[in-house]
Formats: C-alpha cells, sequence, structure tokens
C-alpha cells in the first residue's frame, strides 16, 4: 500500500511537472521560418517566429529595464560552412512615460510600437534584415541561410549602465578595484532569455525573387 | 612530525574557513534583507506616483495639442505650425531639427519628442498639418528622471541574483586570495617550526647511535629555538662527558700498567747490573780482548740499565702522581730554580718581583720540566738552537704560563693528543705530556696548545687563583 502510495505520489508530481513545463514550451522562442530574398545588391531576409517576445521580456520591458534580442544570420555553403553573414542587435524599450514599445535597430533607426500586439506582429513577421552583398555570393552556388536569435532580458547595454548604479562610484584605489570586481561579476551573471535557431531550404542567391513587404 | 604540520595547517585553515562561513552566511542574509526591506516598495510606489503624475501632465498636453490641431485642421492650416505652451501659434519658436524631422514622420497621435510634442494629421482639405508645441518646462526631463529611478528599482527586484553575485563573488574571490596567501603563511610558519623539529629528530638519531658530534645546529627564536639550543648544549655536554670519561679510563689502565711495569723492571735492574759487574771482577785471565769485552759489556749494560731506570722512574711518577696539594705560593722561586737548572736554554719572561699564586711547587716543577723538555726535544728535532721561552703572568684571576719553543711543531691532527699517556710521535711511552696534564688538572687549572708544524709550538697552562674568601 505505501509504495502504491509513493508511486502515485511521483506519478502526480510528474504529471504536475509536465503541466508546468507546457506553458513554458509553448512560450519558447522559435524561428518558423527563414525567408530570404533579394534587393538589388544585398541578399535579406524575413524571420517567421513564435514566442517572441516573450513574456519574461514584456515584463522587463514593463518595468522600465531594456531587453535585447542578438541575431545572427549566416549564409552556409553546401558543406554548411559559414562564408558570409550578419550579426543584428535589436534593442528593446518601453516608454514608462509614453507607454509605448520602442525597438531600435542600429541600421533603421528606432520603431515605435504602441502595444504588446504590435510587438508581437514585428517578432511574427519580420521586416527584411540585411545578410549579405550579393556581389560576395555569385559564385557560391546553393546556399542556405542560418539563423539564430539570443535573447538578452536585461540589454548588455542596462547591464552596463546598472553595473555602475551596483557597483557605486569609484573612489579611492582600493574601491576602484572593488567596483570593477562588482561590475565584472554582475555583468557575468547576466539572465538569458533562450535563443533558437533555424535554417532554410537550399537557394540559389541569383535565382531569388525581390524582396517585397 | 607530518602529524604537527598537518595539524598546525588544519589549525590555522579551520581558523580562517570556521568564521568565514556564518560571515558569508551573514553577509548574504543582510543583503537579503536589504533588498526585502519594505522602503524599496515604498519608494517604488512613490516613484510610480510620480510617474503617473507625469503621464496625467502628458496627457493633458496631448489633450491640448489635439484639440488645437483639431481646430487648426478645421481653419485649414498645413504644413508645420509651432505652437506655444497655451496652443497659440508662435513662429518665433524654434525647434530643433531632429524634432521637426520626427514631427514630419508622426502620426495624428501626440507623441513627445525631447521637450516637444509633435503630430501629423491632415486637414480638412485632405493637406497634411504638422505640428509641434513646447512641453511644459522641465516635464520630459523629470519623467525621464523617473524613468530611469523605476528601471533601476526594476532591477534591483528583478536582477536580485545577478545583483548578489555582482556583491558575494569578489567576497569569495578576495576571501580565497586571502585564505591562500594565510595558507602560505600558515605552511612557512608550520616549516620553520617543524624544520628544526625535524633537525632535532635526526640529530637525537645520530646521537643514539654514537655519533658525539651530532648537533642540529639551526637556531631560531621561541621554544623550539629553546629545544634546538637545549639539544646542542646536552649533546656538547654528554661528549664532553665521554670523551672525559673515555680518557679517565685509559689513565687508570695506564697508571696501572705503569705501576706493574715499574715493579717489574726495576727489580731485576740491580741484580743485572751487578751480575755484569761481578762477571767482568771476577775474571783474572790474561786475554786483554777478552778482558775489553767485559769491559764493553760492562758499560753497555750500565748505560742500558740506566736508561730502563730512568723510565721505570717516568712509570712510576706517572702511577704514584700524587694528587697535587695548592697552596699559596709564590713563583718567583720556581722561575729562579728552572732558569739555574736549564741556563741559557730557558729564557723567563716574568714580571720582577714575587708571582703570587696558588699551587703544589713540586708538581709543578715537575709539569713545566716535562714542558721544557719536550720543547728543547723538539728544537733539537727541528735542528735549531735548543731555547725555549717560559712566560709568567697574571690574568683575571689565574696564574698563566706558556711555555713556547721553535721547534718541528705537532700537526694539527695530533694536536688533540698529545696529551694522551700512549701518544707520542718520538717513539717514546709519551707519558711526559700526560704527567703535565694530569698535574695540571690537579690544580683544576687547564692546559692548551698552540703549534704550527715546522714552526714551533706554544703551551699555556692556567691555574686559577681563588678569592681569598674561597680558598
Amino acid at each position: 500500500m505505501r509504495a502504491r502510495g509513493i508511486l502515485t505520489a511521483s506519478m502526480c508530481t510528474l504529471l504536475l511537472a509536465l503541466a508546468g513545463g507546457g506553458p513554458a514550451l509553448a512560450q519558447a522562442p522559435r524561428i518558423l521560418a527563414v525567408e530570404p530574398a533579394r534587393t538589388d545588391s544585398l541578399l535579406v531576409c524575413r524571420l517567421r517566429t513564435a514566442g517572441l517576445p516573450g513574456a519574461e521580456i514584456l515584463s522587463t520591458l514593463r518595468s522600465g529595464l531594456s531587453s535585447a534580442v542578438d541575431l545572427q544570420l549566416e549564409v552556409l555553403d553546401g558543406r554548411g560552412r559559414a562564408i558570409d553573414g550578419r550579426v543584428l542587435r535589436l534593442r528593446l524599450d518601453y516608454d514608462l512615460w509614453d507607454e509605448v514599445f520602442s525597438l531600435t535597430h542600429g541600421d533603421r533607426g528606432v520603431t515605435r510600437l504602441p502595444d504588446d500586439a504590435a510587438l508581437q506582429s514585428w517578432f511574427d513577421r519580420t521586416p527584411w534584415l540585411p545578410v549579405a552583398p550579393l556581389a560576395a555570393l555569385a559564385n557560391a552556388g546553393p546556399v542556405r541561410l542560418r539563423a539564430a536569435l539570443r535573447l538578452h532580458a536585461i540589454a548588455p547595454s542596462e547591464r552596463e549602465r546598472l553595473g555602475e548604479v551596483v557597483s557605486g562610484p569609484d573612489g579611492q584605489e582600493v574601491s576602484l578595484g572593488l567596483g570593477k570586481l562588482i561590475r565584472y561579476f554582475y555583468r557575468g551573471g547576466a539572465r538569458e532569455g533562450g535563443g533558437a535557431t533555424a535554417v532554410s531550404p537550399p537557394f540559389a542567391p541569383g535565382e531569388l525573387a525581390h524582396a517585397r513587404d | 612530525m607530518h602529524g604537527i604540520r598537518t595539524r598546525l595547517f588544519a589549525a590555522i585553515l579551520l581558523a580562517a574557513l570556521v568564521p568565514a562561513v556564518p560571515a558569508a552566511l551573514l553577509v548574504n542574509n543582510l543583503l537579503q534583507r536589504s533588498r526585502d526591506a519594505s522602503l524599496e516598495r515604498h519608494l517604488v510606489d512613490g516613484l510610480e506616483a510620480g510617474m503617473e503624475e507625469s503621464r496625467l501632465a502628458l496627457a493633458t498636453s496631448r489633450e491640448a495639442l489635439a484639440f488645437a490641431a483639431a481646430e487648426l485642421a478645421a481653419d485649414g492650416a498645413s504644413g508645420v505650425v509651432v505652437l506655444d505652451v497655451d496652443g497659440a501659434p508662435a513662429p518665433q519658436l524654434a525647434p530643433p531639427a531632429a524634432v521637426l524631422d520626427a514631427a514630419r514622420r508622426a502620426d495624428p497621435r501626440p507623441q513627445p519628442v525631447g521637450d516637444w510634442l509633435v503630430m501629423r494629421r491632415a486637414n480638412a482639405d485632405g493637406d497634411d498639418l504638422t505640428l509641434v508645441q513646447p512641453l511644459p518646462a522641465g516635464l520630459a526631463d523629470r519623467a525621464a528622471r523617473l524613468a530611469d529611478a523605476l528601471a533601476t528599482a526594476a532591477a534591483l527586484r528583478l536582477d536580485r541574483g545577478a545583483i548578489l553575485r555582482g556583491y558575494v563573488a569578489p567576497f569569495l574571490l578576495i576571501y580565497a586570495a586571502l585564505l591562500l596567501a594565510a595558507l602560505g603563511l600558515a605552511a612557512l610558519l608550520a616549516r620553520g617550526v617543524v624544520g628544526p623539529l625535524h633537525a632535532t629528530a635526526r640529530a637525537a638519531d645520530r646521537l643514539a647511535a654514537g655519533d658525539l658530534e651530532a648537533r642540529v645546529g639551526a637556531d631560531g627564536p621561541g621554544e623550539v629555538g629553546a629545544l634546538v639550543r637545549a639539544f646542542d648544549g646536552m649533546a656538547a655536554r654528554l661528549g664532553a662527558q665521554r670523551r672525559e670519561l673515555a680518557r679517565l679510563e685509559k689513565l687508570a689502565a695506564w697508571r696501572g700498567m705503569s705501576r706493574i711495569l715499574a715493579h717489574e723492571i726495576k727489580n731485576p735492574l740491580t741484580p743485572i747490573l751487578l751480575a755484569v759487574q761481578e762477571a767482568r771482577g771476577s775474571y783474572r785471565g790474561a786475554d786483554a780482548a777478552h778482558a775489553a769485552v767485559l769491559a764493553d759489556c760492562e758499560t753497555i749494560v750500565r748505560e742500558e740499565v740506566e736508561g730502563l731506570r730512568r723510565l721505570v722512574a717516568l712509570f712510576a711518577d706517572f702511577a704514584r702522581l700524587p694528587a697535587p696539594e695548592p697552596r699559596d705560593d709564590d713563583l718567583r722561586p720556581l722561575l729562579d730554580d728552572l732558569a739555574r737548572l736549564y741556563g741559557e736554554r730557558l729564557l723567563v719572561e716574568a714580571a720582577a718581583g714575587p708571582q703570587p699564586g696558588r699551587f703544589d711547587a713540586e708538581a709543578l716543577r715537575r709539569a713545566l720540566v716535562n714542558l721544557i723538555d719536550n720543547g728543547l726535544g723538539a728544537c733539537a728535532r727541528a735542528g735549531r738552537p735548543e731555547r725555549v721561552r717560559l712566560r709568567a703572568a697574571h690574568a683575571d684571576d689565574a696564574l698563566v704560563m706558556s711555555v713556547a719553543d721553535e721547534g718541528d711543531g705537532i700537526p694539527p691532527e695530533n694536536l688533540e693528543r698529545v696529551f694522551d699517556p700512549d701518544f707520542s710521535t718520538r717513539g717514546g711511552m709519551g707519558l711526559g705530556l700526560a704527567i703535565v696534564r694530569g698535574v695540571i688538572e690537579g690544580h683544576d687549572g687547564s692546559v692548551s696548545r698552540e703549534s704550527m708544524p715546522g714552526r714551533g709550538t706554544t703551551v699555556t697552562v692556567l691555574l686559577p687563583i681563588p678569592p681569598q674568601e674561597a680558598r
């Protein structure tokens, strides 16, 4: 009887754990598709994603902190080697005063997004993102595009700013060293919000259709 | 010995670690409490209230701008219109280019850009109407500062783990460095303590195995240093006692043998001499050659018997060597007597007048004679004039005498043994200096020697003069 009780309890615990993990799995960021296209001179791509920006990042943003998403876009040759690519960092902010989201993208400036839905929509189907000059891929043959994204619940730049706050002002020589130590270990403990990777089917860069919104 | 080192090491390690664990827990707890304190909630509430006020002010400004925009649009205004805070056109105001640029891309919902509020809408004719209006002074700045403070407060709440790590990890790192330094120091200290103990144990083993010269040699402060010094002192005393014991045993053996030899040899000497004299005297023949042989035999036997008698006398002296009886006396008569005895061969150097001391004159005379004879013999062996210098002087409650020669000297390896009764490099019995040593030590004095082979030898005798009240 006792063994049966233990077994039942274990099963219940397992089920509860699975039930608790279910939403987490559902919310995990995913790249559903990597869609390559071209402009006159560039290989570009658009990502279809799910689970972005995610509850954790939304919560962080609404508290006034900045988050970030690193996108690594790589062109893979037939043997899977990266022959070109680009790393993009998207910074996400929420203006506590104006109560709007903003997405800062180095090349495209700032995009204001009025609410959660707009932000999620941006990630569900991103704009066309530059990957590599087409000229560099002229003789590459069939290639694939690998997209990897990494979420920073607290953006590295925000962490830099907070590091200054946490370590306090540097004064004397001893506290200077201590402040650096505190900043070093604080930044080392960055909260990550997960990541995802996806690869497109093979394609010939020269035969791609032009990017259209 | 490894046990002591390990225990020392472990003791220091424990002393360093035991307070660290509760200290680390305490630091962690205090940090947690500092975060959990309701003070933070109060501050955040205050900030939120301030931010809400700013939002209301922004909303008011928005409504005012939207209202003004609606009126201007109805009037058909178009292009960029700059308003003042009250909503009246203010062409004299010059918004920054970035604000104007943002205004041209704005939408109908007024949005703050820096210290300005911008919007863009269509007028009644469908043309673009862009409006730019300054926000109330300081509103945007206050809102930015409130947002910054709220974000920081949120970080302290949301990023608690990383912040704790930022504080605790340096503590642990610095503590580990200090601990390593302490352990290094502990290792040095342990070696300082255990090293001399190791050396002492090794020296004790050598001493137990019969090596009387075994010493630790290392010195140091504290109890361990005292232990090492005590051990070395003990070993030195033990060695000296062992050597003295051996010397006394040898002396006793030689005295016993000397007594037997003196007795056994002395007794037949006179009958031998008499027998030879009788043999020579009883010859009545006319054979001159035979008479000459007998005469030679008698001479040879007499000389050899005399030699044996001297040897027997030496043995007898050594065997009977009476214990000296020191008394207050003057050395001067003895010096004069020796000067007369040896004539030019002895140069006496002493202050004029009485030379008071405490000694047995007869025994001291015997010792000095032996030393002078040895010195003269050394000069002869070196082929130099037989001349010995005898100095006498007073120093530090002692009468000091030295006998110096310029003879063949004593090799360093023999210097320690010349006073032993069985040691002689000249084929003799080696009793002369043994008698000297017996006499001097009978006075509670000491005898020492310095020698350079080929250059000469100086033997120094020191006879203590005890204070008057101690006699």
